[in-house]
């Protein structure tokens, strides 16, 4: 029998209404409320052995040391799922469930929800909870809760869960690959000619913002600074010692400029998957302008060339690797004093 | 114009005293196929080698795959320009050998590295990596060649395309004069009026960057042309032959620019539902973004000139010449053109990171070819053709291991060819 532990708020816990907000956490054996309706849902492969129950606001006003406290029960209770809410389009207490089930993923437990399109914990949450479209209000109790205790079942069971669209929850923010009924080309056109006609389609893959990085404040005196040269260029010495890959780069190095004023064919060689090297080979300063730099040294323009450069291939780069890369880089330079950088991109 | 595709398949494949298709068995002279290789004067050494559907075997350093055709009536041959002068072709009659394919495996002579080199490709016969490629159900002739000493990449490149379109145009006599299997028919024209069917165009974007990252138009190399107009069925007669090399996942070898999935679907519903009036040529990977932008907008200008009520856009590679396509379906929107574009995703192995290089909102129709950006565990096979070690993964060519998918011939092709879709979780 899987053990699960429903986390609700003061008013479906049975406390009080609005004027109980401020209700702190407290717990009961078993299922209350509409964990009841869950409970038979979960018929019997699963259990609630204990509801978690704390007021919208207290849980605002005290959210540190109400998680840490359901993270600390948790740990004792050792549930096989957590299920949270569901808190239609209620926002303190789509929060509420959303925070829940994040620290509860966070020890490993798979967590479910219910909440409403609108619901603001739906984008801050859905990368750690699975989480059910709802209605816009309790009126849709009884059908959510049957969906949420199949998807608890299937998480408790850990079983892999299907696509989004299929299983029905808010995609979590991670796509693989699956096989469709037809093939890309007969998609296509008869995606074109549903466009074309006017009626309704689907994309199958929605555009995405990319997340704007805010830049770091400028420096107020470069005469005195330390400048670093970064580059993912993939330019490193001969022989690539660091053997970092051409293309889908899981590797960076950093390499020592001192006594370089000029690079050339014979200091620097780069092995970059997505341009034509030669114009870099031919002279590498175009990537890694240490002529440059050394002028600007001379003239005082900067304080100093940091007599070392770091360097990885950009090229086919996962975003999520290149931004471990870059913090491990960023950390090196750091701790070496350096306050600005010239990074070289192709 | 009017194509008749004749088709004949090959339903089992093997060496024999004579070059002869009999009651579906196809068999293969070695020794004159390996005549006709060895004409090329810079190939030292050539050997051949059938890879069966189904077999434990496993193709490695795979460069371009040829389907076996034979123009039997109308102007030019198949591959023009490479064989015989450049008569256009795409009328009269065709014959192809359905269900073979000619598959080149070789190292070339001179070490290359960063971006133009070829890069490994490999094809498995069965296991988990055959469902992702055509070529797993395909009888496979392999050509293995080496080149003569102190011959140039570029020689050798050009030496073994010469000696496999002959090695196909050999296979494909074996069509003549016997009755095909199916014979389709392919008739479209820009002029047509459709009875009021919307007016389809595919933006064929295909590979031209440099030496093992391109595409011969009529034979001839070609890195740096505007969009341009070509007519689907010139596709079907070998017009676009591949010397791509560079990403075995997403590129386009010659069979499947002969087998267009994209052409054969809107030419299924041509004369029904659409009306297909033609194909917009371009290439991706334009340097600079001025360059980028100018291709996109002239590809999406003679789509207009053709009055296209929609478009389909497909690229070859992917990555930066995502940017070179996904300008292409912002121009064709802004002059009114629906457009839907089909792509393979990134996204990285856990699937979280960006799916395509750039965000443009015009593109609200999208099909996906998948995720190429993940790993694959492959078994050992008892059998490997081609070379008896990976140099790229470091390991025997037999052995099992596990592979990016981008090795894994075809498995990401932007054709739309597989049922392969990157869906959200």
């Amino acid at each position: 029998m899987l053990h699960i532990v429903h986390y609700i708020n003061q008013f479906f816990g049975g406390i009080g209404g609005e004027e109980k907000a401020d209700a702190p956490l407290s717990e009961r054996a078993g299922a209350v409320g509409p964990g009841r309706l869950l409970a038979m849902n979960l018929a019997n492969q699963a259990e609630i052995v204990a509801t978690l129950i704390c007021g919208d606001n207290y849980m605002a006003e005290h959210e540190p040391e109400v998680l840490e406290a359901i993270r600390t029960r948790l740990g004792e209770l050792k549930p096989d799922a957590l299920v949270a809410g569901p808190a239609f389009n209620a926002g303190r207490y789509g929060m509420s469930c959303g925070a829940v089930c994040a620290a509860a993923d966070g020890l490993g437990i798979p967590a479910v929800t219910g909440l409403y399109l609108e619901n603001p914990a739906v984008e801050t949450y859905r990368g750690h909870a699975v989480i059910v479209p709802t209605g816009n209000s309790a009126a849709g109790m009884a059908n959510c809760l049957g969906h949420m205790a199949r998807l608890a079942l299937k998480v408790a069971k850990q079983e892999p869960l299907g696509p989004a669209r299929e299983e029905g929850y808010f995609p979590r923010g991670f796509r693989l690959n699956t096989l469709a009924a037809t093939s890309g080309a007969e998609r296509a056109v008869t995606m074109l000619l549903a466009k074309v006609g006017g009626k309704p389609f689907e994309t199958e893959l929605r555009m995405e913002r990319f997340e704007g990085v805010p830049p770091a404040p400028h420096v107020s005196d470069l005469s005195k600074a330390l400048v670093a040269l970064v580059t993912e260029a993939g330019l490193f010495p001969p022989g690539n010692p660091d053997r970092v890959e051409s293309t889908q780069a899981t590797r960076w190095g950093h390499y020592s400029l001192a006594g370089l004023d000029d690079l050339t064919e014979t200091t620097h060689h780069a092995i970059h998957g997505g341009f034509d090297n030669h114009w870099v080979n031919d002279d590498p300063d175009r990537v890694l302008p240490v002529d440059a730099m050394r002028a600007l040294e001379r003239e005082g323009a900067i304080g100093h060339l940091y007599p070392e450069y770091c360097a990885t291939v950009g090229n086919g780069g996962s975003p999520e690797v290149m931004r471990r890369i870059g913090t491990e880089m960023a950390e090196r330079l750091n701790a070496a004093g350096v306050s600005a950088v010239v990074l070289t991109a192709t | 114009m009017r194509l008749e595709l004749a088709s004949f398949l090959a339903r089992e494949v093997r060496f024999g005293s004579r070059m002869r298709l009999e009651h579906g068995v196809l068999e293969i002279d070695r020794q004159k196929l390996l005549a006709s290789l060895e004409r090329e004067p810079a190939i030292a050494w050539a050997d051949v080698a059938l890879a069966e559907p189904g077999e434990s075997a496993r193709v490695v350093h795979v460069l371009d795959a040829l389907e076996p055709r034979l123009k039997v009536d109308g102007p030019g041959q198949v591959f023009p320009g490479l064989v015989g002068p450049p008569y256009t072709v795409g009328t009269g009659r065709t014959s192809r050998l359905a269900g073979v394919a000619l598959l080149q495996s070789a190292l070339f002579p001179e070490p290359a590295d960063g971006l133009f080199r070829a890069r490994e490709a490999i094809v498995d016969m069965s296991g988990p990596a055959a469902s992702f490629s055509p070529f797993a159900e395909t009888h496979n002739l392999v050509v293995m060649a080496k080149g003569q000493a102190g011959i140039s990449n570029v020689e050798f490149d050009a030496a073994l395309r010469r000696a496999s379109v002959q090695a196909a145009l050999l296979l494909a006599e074996v069509t003549r004069d016997q009755e095909p299997e199916t014979v389709a028919t392919y008739d479209a024209d820009v002029g047509a009026t459709g009875d009021g069917l919307p007016r389809m165009v595919y933006i064929d974007q295909i590979h031209a960057q440099g030496l093992f990252a391109r595409t011969f138009i009529y034979g001839h190399d070609s890195q740096d042309f505007l969009p341009t107009l070509i007519h689907p069925n010139e596709l079907m007669d070998g017009a676009l032959v591949s010397g791509n090399y560079v990403y075995g996942a997403l590129k386009t070898p010659t069979w499947l620019h002969c087998n267009n999935p994209m052409i054969e679907s809107l030419y299924r519903r041509h004369n029904a539902d659409l009306s297909f009036v033609g194909v917009v040529l371009s290439k991706g990977h334009n340097y600079t973004f001025a360059l980028k932008e100018r291709s996109a907008r002239y590809a999406a200008h003679l789509a207009a000139m053709l009055h296209a009520d929609g478009v389909v856009v497909t690229q070859e590679g992917g990555g930066n010449a995502g940017i070179d396509a996904l300008l292409t379906v912002k121009a064709c929107e802004e002059l009114g053109i629906k457009t839907v574009f089909i792509t393979t995703e990134m996204g990285g192995l856990r699937g979280i990171d960006q799916p395509l290089v750039d965000n443009m909102p015009e593109a609200d129709a999208i099909v996906s070819d998948g995720s190429y950006e993940k790993m694959l565990t492959l078994p050992a096979m008892e059998r490997a053709i081609g070379d008896n070690h990976i140099e790229e993964y470091g390991v025997g060519a037999t052995e099992g291991f596990e592979i990016n998918l981008t090795h894994v011939y075809c498995a990401a092709n932007q054709l739309g060819r597989q049922r392969t879709q990157a869906v959200a979780f």
